[in-house]
């Protein structure tokens, strides 16, 4: 039966109008929010923006930091010695100078002269000495870059001594790792690391000014910081943005400035329209795929080759990185320290990839489980392509999606057949990876978790850690590489830049090789 | 006296609800593979470390006694120290709950506000023109997935006019109003379809009863019929399901919070599962059961105030 009594529409439409107006309400025109209670001169034209996927979890130097957490610290600390933007040299920070003495085994810093941290208080050796010798207590997750340092001292108000226990060449680039970020002891000894995770006072160019967890961090440039003249930024605020998507569009909206994890997709949309500046940075980053050595097929040096000669490298970085990579000819990262560029790519040829595979013990192939990590779309796509590369030689993958820590989980303990990897530098010095990749006498890592154990590769890294000769380091260097093209332990794909969009109107933002943003003349127009 | 008892029952009957979700959630968590340890060490994980540090978190105890241990700190208030944060986990909860409330409330405010008016034209107009738009353009937007309906709002409402913020909390009552209006609007969409066809049912079924006939016979004005007769008896069906339906929102809040940058406990959900992060994913689930348990206590008390033929039996 209808019902028909009355015009709805009046009586309809009158909560409908309000719920407008109420709604309109809400409409201002300005979209970026300035978050001027800690910060009243704060505003979109002196802030820089800073969007990615990982949350923060501690802004203590000596915790157990990951990138999101590494990428804030940097401009919070200050060390001895710092990366040039170029990723490659040492160039100073607190110390002006620095000798060697004692066959290598003795380095004096001198300290710039009047430094203060962001609470007002001196910088004193005392307190270089201090935070670099709780950084390198064994409980402190970055330790192991310091292991061979016997003890750090402060021989006076300016100086710090580092004594080793052997020769180590890499200790410049250890002494630039954020880990060795220096804050004042006064301040942590009231604090306690905690205090120091939350709300830590270094003496970089940025001051911790307030963190809403979960959502962003800002900081507030330091005008006393010794080289504060060129950082024009007055604030630079992270902001955790976890959907790929919705941080484009914040980008390309000029709500940020910085994109930080650009799909490799949507380069030449963003490039056509326009709507933000593409940034492609070199960088140190490698993809490989990794295997337990440990296991007869893998142990047997002809599936291994095999299995590199079916990989087709030039054809995954056009399909996964849409052209903006190289095949890697190396496990080390193109371009950083000691690199050999005169090793070829692997060839991708099937018939010498079957021949291998006939050599071996077998001939008829084997089935292995691929663990792939999930969310992560450019390990899924390079391992189906994998998966039917590796068909002909009658090898059958099964793929099998894992979270990242479950995946971590079972490659420290032995308990995969293969998985994807990837490394970014955090030194320049090539130290850092080889050791982490073909040392299987470093428990931390048994040569990248392939449990490969190669006693040439071992004596060699351990060789090139402890002569100050650089051109027999690279000599040292250049023939691991050789021996690891040769053995193939397992398998460097591709070098990966880092790619940024950047908000139309930012200029002069970049990232360096190691991945650290450079925010040195970054300015908005 | 009487709904102080039924209030009183419910609680009670709370009580092994909550209990069950506690044992279901530690175990779940801990059945799935991954170690939180390892999920700390990261790159400096060896076996040493880890045992000290297993120890230390009191995860190399028998499974049992870490559940006993945590039901324990649970009764007394106490949800536990978070493995990944290193901070108590009421503080972990606490720093994100205002996001995710917001949320929740601004939608299910969105939502009335689009029900409503839009129920009532469609009964009114029923089977008419009007009514079938409603319903289809209802129906799809209850069947789109909520991150692209989100990506869609902004590209329009963010990107094209520049009316809200792409993402974020915002600062201050009006900014987070701002702020969170898309994200309320992509919930309160899907939720609207459902209250939509519920109220334009009911509103329809009691069109049909002889006291509205009765109503306009003895000469009342529509007003009146409209809001003392028909609504009065539309609405205690919706109420019930608008109260089912805010505890499915609470899970909806998971995706949302992701696409729109909105650092509430949904996020922090995500990843503390993928951490590994048992202490929070226990403190949370709790947290939203809890929530859940109330949001239907009050949903009963409220339709027992609207409807005088419910008792609080």
């Amino acid at each position: 039966m209808n019902y028909h009594p009355f015009n709805p529409w009046r009586r309809v439409l009158v909560p409908v109008s309000l719920a407008a107006v109420v709604l309109s309400g809400f409409v201002v025109a300005a979209p970026h929010v300035a978050r001027g209670a800690t910060a009243p001169a704060q505003s979109s034209k002196n802030t820089l923006t800073i969007g990615w996927s990982i949350e923060t979890k501690t802004l203590d130097p000596a915790g157990n930091s990951q990138n999101p957490d590494i990428w804030v610290q940097v401009n919070i600390f200050d060390k001895l010695v710092q990366v040039a933007p170029n990723g490659t040299n040492i160039v100073p920070d607190l110390a002006t100078t620095w000798s060697m003495s004692n066959r290598g085994k003795v380095y004096t810093f001198h300290l710039r002269k009047g430094i203060k941290f962001q609470n007002g208080a001196p910088v004193t050796a005392k307190d270089v000495a201090f935070c670099i010798n709780r950084a390198r207590k064994p409980a402190a997750a970055w330790s192991w870059t310091l292991t061979a340092v016997k003890n750090v001292t402060a021989p006076n108000s300016r100086t710090v001594r580092i004594t080793l226990k052997h020769p180590w060449a890499p200790l410049l680039s250890d002494v630039s790792l954020f880990d060795t970020g220096v804050y004042p002891e006064a301040y942590f000894k009231k604090v306690g690391a905690s205090g120091m995770a939350t709300h830590p006072i270094g003496s970089g160019p940025y001051k911790f000014v307030t963190w809403k967890r979960g959502q962003y961090i800002l900081l507030q440039k330091d005008p006393h910081y010794w080289n504060a003249a060129k950082y024009p930024m007055q604030y630079v605020e992270y902001e955790l943005i976890p959907n790929d998507n919705t941080r484009l569009l914040q980008t390309e909206a000029g709500q940020l400035d910085v994109d930080n994890v650009l799909p490799w997709s949507d380069i030449a949309s963003v490039t056509r329209s326009g709507k933000a500046q593409v940034q492609i940075n070199r960088s140190t980053e490698t993809m490989y795929i990794t295997a337990l050595d440990t296991l007869p097929q893998f142990k047997d040096v002809h599936v291994r080759q095999a299995i590199n000669h079916a990989i087709d490298r030039a054809a995954l970085v056009r399909a996964i990185l849409f052209g903006h990579g190289t095949p890697a000819n190396s496990f080390m990262p193109k371009g950083a320290l000691d690199y050999d560029p005169n090793i070829p790519v692997p060839s991708y040829n099937m018939t010498l990839a079957k021949k291998d595979m006939s050599e071996s013990k077998y001939k008829h192939g084997f089935t292995i489980t691929m663990e792939v990590p999930s969310g992560d779309s450019v390990s899924n796509s390079i391992d189906v392509i994998l998966k039917s590369e590796l068909k002909p030689l009658g090898i059958t993958l099964n793929l099998r999606q894992e979270d990242q820590t479950t995946l971590f989980n079972n490659q420290q303990k032995a308990k995969y057949h293969l998985t994807n990897n990837l490394w970014t530098n955090d030194i320049p010095d090539p130290d850092e990876l080889v050791s982490f990749a073909v040392d299987y006498n470093l428990p931390a890592s048994r040569s990248f978790f392939t449990w490969y154990d190669n006693p040439t590769l071992s004596r060699l890294s351990s060789e090139a850690e402890q002569t100050n000769s650089a051109s027999r380091r690279q000599h040292d260097y250049y023939e691991i590489q050789t021996i690891f093209m040769q053995q193939i332990p397992f398998w460097p794909l591709f070098y990966v830049p880092f790619a940024n969009a950047v908000a139309n109107g930012v200029h002069g933002f970049s990232e360096n090789p190691l991945g650290y943003f450079n925010l040195q003349g970054v300015h908005k127009s | 006296m009487g709904g102080y008892s039924f209030v009183g029952r419910r609680l009670i009957q709370a009580i092994p609800v909550l209990f069950g979700i506690t044992l279901v959630s530690f175990f779940l968590i801990h059945l799935i593979p991954g170690d939180p340890v390892a999920a700390i060490l990261g790159n400096h994980y060896n076996a040493q470390t880890a045992a000290a540090l297993r120890h230390s978190l009191g995860l190399d105890r028998p499974i049992w006694d870490q559940y006993l241990i945590f039901l324990g700190h649970v009764v007394h208030g106490n949800l536990g120290q978070s493995i990944y944060y290193e901070q108590p986990v009421s503080q972990v909860i606490g720093d994100r709950i205002a996001p995710t409330a917001w949320l929740v409330v601004y939608s299910s405010v969105l939502a009335a506000v689009i029900s409503f008016p839009l129920a009532l034209v469609s009964a009114l107009r029923h089977d008419g023109v009007i009514d079938q738009v409603i319903r289809a353009v209802f129906v799809v937007a209850f069947a789109m997935p909520a991150f692209w309906v989100g990506i869609v709002l902004i590209l329009f409402l963010s990107i094209d006019v520049k009316i809200f913020p792409v993402s974020g909390y915002g600062n201050g009552f009006a900014g987070h109003l701002q702020a969170l209006f898309l994200p309320s609007l992509t919930i309160a969409l899907a939720f609207s379809a459902v209250l939509i066809r519920s109220l334009r049912n009911g509103i329809l079924e009691v069109m049909s009863e002889d006291y509205i006939r009765t109503a306009r016979a003895k000469g009342l004005g529509t007003r009146l019929i409209l809001l003392r007769h028909m609504l009065r008896n539309a609405v205690p069906p919706t109420i019930t399901i608008f109260g089912v339906n805010i505890a499915f929102l609470l899970g909806s809040t998971v995706v949302i919070e992701n696409v729109f940058a909105v650092g509430g406990i949904g996020q922090l959900l995500v990843s503390a599962i993928l951490q590994r992060d048992y202490e929070v994913v226990q403190g949370i689930t709790l947290l939203l059961a809890v929530a859940v348990v109330a949001i239907n206590l009050l949903t009963d008390i409220v339709h027992v105030l609207l409807d005088p033929r419910v008792s609080y039996g």
